[in-house]
């Protein structure tokens, strides 16, 4: 059984964004517009968060890209109360958009803050619309989403494994972001495959975890040199 | 409270049956906006039993993609002259067939089966992998003579629970829901 996971290199990243560019056109992620950005209600499924540290002259800037964590102790999916939300034996934590009351209990329960909540209908610009992912819904309002390590592709490259009658391979399977990133900053696979690079990169000295101490137990490791 | 208050027999009877009616005539809007049952009209009478009955045609002939891809295509008429190039009988549905597919756009047959957005389906997954047969969830179309107005097997979400139930095959939101 994988336990999908995910390593980002903060040394390596230099904060171009391009992987919140890739997923947003592989989600189907809606442009909020002006509005949305007014009242912080845009939706980001990866977002690049620019971190300053120390006082001027003398400070330094990292960058640090933030998909859903993946954790395996989830705190929003013991607070759904329809089971919207839910983590699976491959350790990918689901949203099921089309049973989501839209209470957003989870946004709340969520401690890296990256469940996001439609409080628009999403809008698409007529001329994107002939680009919308297919293999991915398009939310309607009043639901929440989030990252779902591209789980649409996961269901693809299965299929395609069996067809072809051989097991997943590493290079079957990646997100989106981890595709798009030009520094390779991003990896991804399986946390429990030793022939995978995540397994390797995830047992690194430079790697660490977001709010650790909270017991989440993310899937989504950093590697820094900086504490 | 006071007793004039009170509606009269006969008032309160009228008032009961107008909520009724009300709600008679919502509910009948409802179906009439969404027209659940509303029949799919096709460009062509196509007989599914002369085709691959009596002229033994493979369902891939038409539904070229079923086995090896995720949705299995619906002919377009210009695939029908293929074969109907030059009359083959003296039926009326035939000389139609060709007078429409020489058009500049000629109509495409139209889907009876309309999965939700949310809902992930693979034909290649439950017709090649799994070895489902067609008529498990397109009933016996193979036997029509006639295009049906709506599908002939109603699937819906406990059809296909039920099936994966017993199959003993995932049955969490995510493997079909997205």
């Amino acid at each position: 059984m994988a336990r999908w996971g995910m390593v980002i290199d903060l040394d390596k990243c230099n904060g171009c964004q391009a992987c919140e560019v890739a997923c947003r056109s592989e989600n189907n992620i809606a442009v909020g517009g002006p509005q949305a950005a007014s009242e912080h209600r845009t939706i980001s499924w990866m977002q690049v968060r620019a971190e300053v540290e120390g006082e001027w002259p003398d400070i330094r800037s990292r960058f640090v890209p933030q998909p859903c964590m993946h954790c395996d102790r989830p705190p929003c999916t013991l607070v759904c109360p329809v089971q919207a939300t839910s983590i699976d034996r491959e350790g990918i934590v689901n949203q099921i958009y089309a049973r989501c009351i839209g209470c957003r209990y989870c946004a709340n329960a969520c401690p890296y803050t990256v469940k996001f909540f439609n409080w628009h209908k999403p809008d698409h610009p007529a001329s994107t619309e002939p680009g919308l992912n297919p293999d991915v819904s398009v939310r309607p309002v009043g639901v929440i989403e989030k990252c779902t390590f591209c789980s649409h592709r996961l269901q693809k490259a299965r299929e395609m494994a069996r067809v072809e009658t051989r097991p997943l391979r590493e290079q079957d399977f990646t997100t989106a972001c981890a595709d798009s990133c030009p520094t390779g900053a991003i990896v991804f696979g399986n946390l429990d495959d030793p022939t995978h690079r995540v397994a390797e990169l995830s047992r690194d000295p430079r790697a660490f975890r977001l709010q650790e101490g909270l017991g989440t137990e993310p899937k989504v490791y950093y590697l820094s040199r900086r504490d | 409270m006071n007793v004039d208050e009170k509606l009269g027999p006969t008032r309160r009877l009228a008032l009961g049956a107008l909520t009724v009616l009300m709600a008679v005539a919502g509910f009948a809007a409802g179906r009439v906006t969404f027209n659940p049952n509303g029949a799919v009209v096709q460009p062509i009478q196509f007989n599914h039993r002369k085709h691959v009955k009596d002229a033994g045609l493979d369902c891939s002939t038409c539904h070229q993609y079923y086995a090896d891809h995720q949705h299995s295509g619906l002919p377009d008429l210009a695939l029908c002259t293929g074969c109907h190039q030059q009359p083959m009988t003296k039926s009326p549905e035939e000389a139609k067939l060709i007078k429409l597919a020489t058009t500049a756009a000629p109509p495409a047959f139209r889907k009876l089966f309309r999965l939700p957005d949310h809902a992930y389906y693979s034909h290649r997954r439950h017709v090649t992998l799994a070895g489902l047969p067609c008529t498990t969830c397109h009933g016996a179309i193979a036997e029509t003579t006639a295009p049906p107005p709506g599908p002939l097997v109603q699937v819906v979400m406990k059809t296909c629970l039920d099936c994966h139930a017993r199959r003993n095959v995932p049955t969490n939101c995510i493997a079909c829901h997205r």
